[in-house]
């Protein structure tokens, strides 16, 4: 079944329409039937795929039907394109235009999977198309570890989620692409901020990825694109579906070739990657289903900064982690129910040169229940859900670490010593959060609706319990329009990185308040306004004059978000725009400092047209640069041999703007049973390279610009059958 | 660093700027105190190896000399330009070590800051400030630069380089770091023993190379060619 729209065009008059209906091998199809779309014109395609209709309004949808093919959809024009019918058996999507369900939190927005590669720009990467998410701060490069930037936050403050659970990285080292391909995804959720109960251990935002279930269509998918070969299989099997994935980089095969030879390099792990993704549904019965998933990534470079490979040039960085999960879901009528047990192993290893080191290995094991049950009416109230949940994380972190100290937020470079192991801990370090929550949604009359609920987490390690209560108040303003204004409190323990090592410390806690309007004119037209205010205390920072790190530090961010998305018919939208300003205070009595991710402005204008087996996409965006701390001063130390910056006031100076125009094209064929999808994706194709950050010489005397590259082309193919 | 240099490249484009063996960038070698440790009492001069752009290098006197925030009772004096640090009498040593939690008859460390001209222009106004840390009260010697081969030909009065060819240069300096300079061609794996130098025919090819060699009792020599490449 197909049933599809396209915006209101009707503004010319009507008039006569011809055109001409074939099959994919561009041969004509006979006996097909045109109708107008909400009318009751029709016609019937002659010998030669030839109709014509009368009075027609140009612009309107026609929708076309033959026995043996799909539906096919045109547009009336006088001289109208020809309209491709694909036969029954090559349609394998079923196009379903259907209501979008609410946003969890207000300015959060949730993706699905074709959405995710129709992105121009994107390069088909659920990485690349966070960036175009309102309050994600936008950086060709990876800001932090593992994480984005979300609302003025660090990106260990957000949590990275698979399938309801932690994941350790998003991104591979090689081309920052996501560790799972977005084929093997159904959606992103994302929520900037005002996230439920049912999340915790992060103060600023969630964004969450579903695994895609195995169709109820066996098939199999290959996909090459942007240095990587990917393959997909899926189908069912007695009453269950299986997905399974793999996919391996193709960059460490020409990378050898793209080094110029006068580079002082030697690649020993010419920088790879690997990934794979499995997930099997099975129905128990018709109330419990059984779900187990597995996700991997495997990441590792060795570089010998000589060529003659001398060991104190040796860097070896090396990241993966296994994630086991089974979950039992049950549905019986308004109650609901999902336990699940989770197992994931990690490791990251670096080392550089003969003295630095680190190795981190963090197996967990996690245990997650909840039971949510919903009523028509109770006590007055209506449309009740409630929701109760309970989590267990434990994770052993062994360390073995000889490394310079940290470098955190707000801190300027050090010098870059390749002695220097100031941070040294061999050892084991065992964390234990345990989370319980519980939560009420109902309507007190037909336009207002309200949540509340409370989280409590308590962090074994830090002996620290943090009471969040959060709530939501919808009033709906107009049958299209809703407000909604929402507050909580957040917490995340002290485990990132080196925080580790110290006991002492204390969670960091947020509180979030925001407001905005929801406004749904149209079926696939939606749009956000949102302001928001986060209030950040308790926050980790270094003592500069005892170097230990403490709960000293505060801060704070604020900002308005626009968010309008379109998806009807042949056409997607997509326009964002942020604005935020977000500071901090390092210790007590310290001046208010811009945030390391600062970036006041941000956004992005995207759209997509589908045109038979064509689609064209553009995207254009446009953010502030980033702050930076200039160098005012050096000193050499002679016997070391190091120049010691001497650094201005932090994020005193920022980046230029930085803007660009990114294009997509995609084309559909068949190569018989196989169908066949190309698509070139070119970033910045009017190469304005932008200066998005500097880099000092040895002396501190000169500063280099980073520049964005000129022009970034990828191209892909993808293989279904 | 470098490596990171290289991978974002792969990312972004970075603009040029000198490499640390560049020698025609204005800059500091290494600073040298002879000796670099001395007894109670025994004087050491320092002078420093500088980089001029344009002009090559030259051991130089420091503008000016000044001791750290924990002197240790020496003394700095300039004469004839030359700046000479005198170390205290063992008595203050001896009480010193306590002070900064040092074993008896452990040598004490004094930091000098000093200041060179960044330019060819000795009043320029933004010195370069150099940290030399001098040893008192136990003695040694600055090191002698070992052997230098180049290609596996022992370095003569003048190193010759072919074009556009990768000339190995060595030096046998065990258990002392290395560092390589040049204004001619490029340098590669320039703080490592064994380095190597090429020469593009669009490159200088007059200048000079520098090797320096440090020890772990903070002492430093260097040595000076004639480079020419044809």
């Amino acid at each position: 079944m197909l049933a599809a729209q396209l915006p209101g065009v009707a503004s010319a008059d009507p008039q006569a329409i011809a055109g001409r209906v074939i099959d994919a091998r561009g041969k004509p199809v006979r006996g097909a039937t045109v109708t107008v779309e909400g009318a009751t014109k029709s016609a019937t395609t002659d010998a030669l795929g030839r109709y014509s209709l009368a009075s027609v309004e140009p612009g309107a949808s026609l929708i076309v039907m033959k026995d043996g093919f799909g539906a096919g959809l045109g547009t009336a024009a006088a001289g109208a394109d020809d309209i491709v019918l694909l036969a029954e058996e090559q349609v394998s999507e079923t196009i379903e235009v259907k209501g979008e369900r609410a946003p969890q939190a207000q300015g959060s927005t949730t993706l699905d999977r074709e959405t995710l590669q129709r992105m121009p720009g994107a390069r088909n990467d659920v990485m690349q198309t966070l960036s175009a998410m309102p309050g994600v701060a936008s950086y060709p490069l990876p800001l932090g570890s593992s994480g984005v930037v979300i609302r003025g936050s660090s990106p260990q403050d957000s949590k990275i989620l698979i399938d309801d659970f932690e994941v350790p990285m998003l991104y591979h080292y090689v081309g920052f692409r996501s560790v799972v391909p977005s084929d093997a995804i159904e959606s992103l959720e994302y929520v900037p901020g005002g996230f439920d109960v049912g999340f915790g251990r992060a103060t600023s935002g969630i964004v969450s990825l579903t695994t895609r279930a195995g169709d109820e269509k066996r098939g199999q998918q290959f996909e090459t694109s942007a240095g990587e070969l990917g393959l997909l299989a899926q189908g069912t099997f007695n009453r269950g579906k299986y997905m399974i994935a793999f996919r391996r980089s193709a960059i460490d095969l020409l990378l050898p070739y793209m080094i110029p030879d006068d580079v002082d390099l030697a690649l020993t792990t010419v920088p790879r990657y690997y990934d794979g993704q499995l997930r099997i549904d099975y129905a128990l019965s018709q109330k419990w289903t059984l779900r187990l998933s597995s996700l991997g990534s495997d990441d590792e470079m060795e570089v010998y900064a000589s060529r003659d490979k001398n060991a104190d040039k040796r860097f070896l960085n090396a990241g993966r982690f296994l994630r086991l999960t089974a979950s039992a879901h049950y549905h019986d009528g308004p109650t609901t129910a999902k336990l699940a047990v989770s197992g994931i192993a990690t490791q990251q290893t670096f080392e550089r040169g003969v003295y630095q080191r680190m190795d981190v290995q963090s197996p967990a094991l996690t245990t997650r229940a909840e039971v949510a049950r919903s009523a028509d009416q109770w006590n007055g109230l209506r449309d009740l859900s409630w929701r109760s949940g309970i989590e267990a994380v434990s994770t052993r972190h062994k360390l073995d670490i000889a490394v310079p100290r940290e470098r955190r937020e707000g801190e300027p470079p050090g010098s870059d010593d390749p002695m220097d192991v100031t941070e040294r801990y061999t050892g084991t370090v065992d964390t234990g959060n345990f989370a319980a929550w519980t939560s009420l949604t109902a309507a007190l009359d037909e336009r207002v609706k309200f949540s509340l609920g409370t989280r409590v987490d308590m962090f074994t390690r830090a002996d620290e319990v943090a009471v969040q209560p959060r709530g939501e108040l919808q009033f709906k303003i107009k049958p299209k329009l809703v407000a909604r204004l929402s507050g909580g409190g957040y917490s995340r323990p002290a485990e990132h990185q080196t925080e580790l090592l110290n006991p002492a410390l204390k969670p960091e806690r947020s509180n979030q308040v925001m407001t905005g309007l929801l406004y749904e004119p149209l079926e696939g037209v939606r749009l956000q306004g949102s302001v928001y205010y986060t209030q950040r205390k308790d926050l980790i920072t270094r003592d500069t004059m005892t170097g230990e790190l403490g709960n000293e530090g505060r801060g704070g961010t604020y900002g308005g978000e626009l968010l309008g998305t379109l998806s009807r018919g042949r056409w997607f939208g997509w326009l964002t725009y942020s604005y935020s300003r977000s500071t901090r205070v390092d210790l007590p009595g310290d001046t208010s400092r811009l945030f390391d991710y600062d970036q006041p402005h941000s956004m992005n204008a995207a759209g997509s047209y589908r045109r038979g087996r064509w689609m064209f996409g553009a995207r254009f965006r446009a953010h502030s640069g980033l702050p930076t701390t200039p160098v005012v001063e050096a000193t050499y130390d002679s016997d070391a041999n190091l120049y010691y910056p001497v650094y201005g006031a932090v994020n005193s100076e920022r980046a230029p703007m930085h803007h660009q125009l990114d294009i997509r094209i995609d084309r559909t064929s068949w190569w018989g049973p196989i169908k066949i999808t190309q698509f070139l994706d070119v970033q910045n194709v009017y190469l304005n390279d932008t200066v998005v950050g500097y880099f000092y010489g040895f002396d501190y005397t000169q500063r280099a610009a980073f520049r964005m590259l000129p022009i970034l082309p990828t191209a892909g193919l993808r293989g279904e059958f | 660093m470098r490596s990171a240099l290289c991978l974002l490249v792969l990312v972004g484009c970075i603009d040029p700027i000198d490499a640390r063996w560049q020698l025609d960038h204005d800059h500091v070698i290494a600073a040298r105190a002879t000796p670099p440790r001395l007894r109670a009492g025994e004087a050491t001069v320092i002078d420093a190896l500088v980089a001029h752009k344009g002009r090559g290098v030259s051991v130089e006197d420091p503008l000016s000399a000044e001791l750290g925030s924990s002197g240790m009772g020496a003394t700095l004096v300039q004469h004839d330009g030359a700046w000479t640090l005198t170390a205290p009498d063992a008595q203050m040593l001896a009480t010193a070590r306590p002070a900064l939690g040092l074993p008896e008859d452990a040598p004490v460390p004094v930091d000098v800051v000093l200041t060179f001209a960044r330019s060819t222009n000795r009043t320029s106004p933004d010195p370069v400030r150099v940290k030399k840390t001098v040893w008192l009260g136990e003695p040694s010697q600055n090191p002698v630069v070992p052997p230098i081969a180049i290609d596996g030909v022992p370095a003569g009065d003048e190193v010759v380089v072919p074009i556009d060819r990768d000339i190995y240069l060595s030096v046998d300096a065990q258990g002392m770091r290395v560092n390589w300079l040049t204004s001619v061609g490029a340098l590669f794996q320039d703080d490592v023993a064994t380095s190597f130098v090429r020469v593009l025919p669009e490159d200088r090819h007059v200048g000079e190379l520098v090797v320096v060699v440090r020890d772990a009792e903070g002492g430093v020599a260097w040595q000076v060619w004639p480079m020419r490449a044809e």
